[in-house]
């Protein structure tokens, strides 16, 4: 278990955590701030937070995932609240994307769908945004992000139905690209 | 615009993450974890869960009777009501130790005792074979267990070339323990082949003691480790010499019940045999009398007796 293993002190146990979470994470705080520079910096100071609070109270963490998510989502508030919702633009992605390794190609399809998606959600409210993202990005189950937003658990049923329409007529009023 | 669909949003998962992004945070990271590595903290004895059940039995013993328990159950047996009182303790006294060499000297002191209780359950008297074998069993299997933990820790401190000495000396105080034992067994081997039997084998399980002392046994070294390895040599071929001994005794045993087994069956045999005969002999008495010209029919008593 990666847990147990980062709970006794193993520090290349929380590397691995790293390697696993890390893009994960970036994306979760990509689309939430709709900024590559703050997404970096919240994916990187999340794990610093957590390294620091696992060398407190190693024993207290019972979901490493759940664990990250939350310092991550207290690191997006954070940003919210000092930027009120400032949001910029990702295009530096592509220029970022064309140098990564792989098909160049397929990765710039995935980015500029990306960047378009990312845009779109930039306009949503933060906290539709936050629920589509939790939801449909970071695949997170319906409890946990009905205890993340405070809600139950129809409760977040009827806002993700309203997030995800919310969303359909923002596109439906952005231009096509086809 | 109707390309929107859950399912796109679904894609975004696949978004790709620039690696270098990724690599600078790792680097990060780590040097984040090497600036300040986790400190093991000792978890307060009190606190841990394994530690509840106990410290829940001391709680109530001392509540209830002061704590004199203690002091009776000091020289209770295996088998005996006290003594479960008497291992609580010792399972207490075992979780206060913190380094490992009050670990070792913790272990070694109730093996130690586990010898001693076995030494008593053989001389006692008024005791039934399987009872001794009983009792002989539960001292033994938590002897094996202290010895276990015991050679544990002597590995740990032969691995450690800063304190070289630290693990021969371990090694040497798990030597006297295995001594007595086989001592113990030398006796009891004589006096009850049973008892001896459950003191070689106390735990049924794929374990040798010798086996574990022998891979922590360095080869390398000269003088009074090679003195020490062949001294727990002879000791593990008088193991065996003794097994092999209770082994060729309880053959013997086997064969003797045999033996006894199949004279009673004889016996029975030649018992009905005299009864058959017995009956036979009756009969051919009968005939002797009756002569050659018998007429059962005339003659049957029965018949004369009823008037059938």
């Amino acid at each position: 278990m990666l847990l147990a293993r980062i709970q006794s002190g193993d520090g290349t146990a929380f590397i691995e955590a790293y390697d696993l979470f890390a893009p994960k994470l970036y994306r979760h705080a990509l689309f939430r701030t709709s900024s590559p520079e703050v997404a970096e910096d919240i994916a990187s100071e999340t794990f610093t937070r957590a390294w620091e609070t696992i060398r407190d109270k190693a024993k207290e963490i019972r979901h490493l995932k759940a664990f990250l998510y939350r310092i991550a989502d207290n690191l997006i508030i954070d940003h919210y609240r000092k930027n009120a919702r400032a949001a910029i633009p990702i295009s530096e992605e592509i220029e970022e994307t064309l140098r990564a390794p792989g098909d160049p190609h397929e990765q710039l399809d995935k980015t500029l769908a990306g960047e378009k998606m990312a845009g779109l959600l930039s306009k949503l409210r933060p906290e539709t945004r936050d629920i589509l993202v939790m939801r449909y990005i970071d695949d997170l189950p319906i409890e946990h992000i009905a205890a993340a937003v405070g809600k139950t658990k129809n409760a977040m049923y009827v806002a993700l139905h309203r997030a995800v329409k919310e969303l359909k007529e923002l596109c439906a009023g952005s231009p096509s690209d086809n | 615009m109707r390309w929107i669909t859950v399912r796109q949003l679904k894609n975004l998962r696949r978004f790709p993450v620039p690696p270098e992004i990724l690599a600078a945070g790792r680097v990060k990271l780590i040097a984040v974890i090497e600036a300040a590595p986790m400190i093991h903290r000792q978890t307060a004895w009190f606190a841990s869960a394994a530690w509840r059940p106990v410290m829940a039995a001391m709680i109530v013993i001392v509540a209830v009777t002061g704590g004199g328990t203690f002091v009776a159950a000091h020289d209770a047996l295996p088998g005996e009501k006290l003594y479960v009182v008497k291992l609580a303790g010792e399972e207490f006294h075992e979780r206060m130790t913190i380094t490992s060499e009050q670990r070792f000297v913790v272990q070694a002191a109730h093996a130690s005792r586990r010898l001693e209780e076995t030494e008593r359950l053989l001389a006692m008297q008024g005791l039934g074979g399987a009872d001794r074998a009983a009792r002989v069993r539960k001292a033994m299997a938590r002897f094996e267990g202290h010895v276990f933990v015991m050679n544990e820790i002597a590995v740990k401190f032969e691995a450690d070339p800063e304190k070289p000495k630290r693990g021969k000396k371990a090694l040497k105080a798990a030597d006297v323990m295995l001594d007595r034992h086989v001592h113990l067994m030398e006796s009891a081997t004589r006096a009850e082949p049973v008892v001896a039997a459950v003191m070689l084998d106390p735990m049924d399980a794929p374990f040798s003691l010798e086996a574990d002392l022998f891979s922590a046994i360095p080869t390398d070294d000269g003088g009074a480790d090679d003195e020490a390895g062949r001294h727990r040599l002879e000791r593990a071929e008088k193991r065996l010499r003794m097994r092999a001994d209770l082994e060729d005794r309880k053959r013997e045993a086997e064969d003797e019940r045999t033996e006894e087994a199949r004279d009673v069956e004889l016996l029975r045999e030649d018992s009905d045999d005299g009864e058959r005969g017995g009956r036979e002999d009756l009969e051919e008495e009968t005939w002797i009398e009756t002569g050659s010209s018998f007429d059962f029919k005339a003659e049957n008593p029965l018949e004369k007796r009823f008037g059938t």
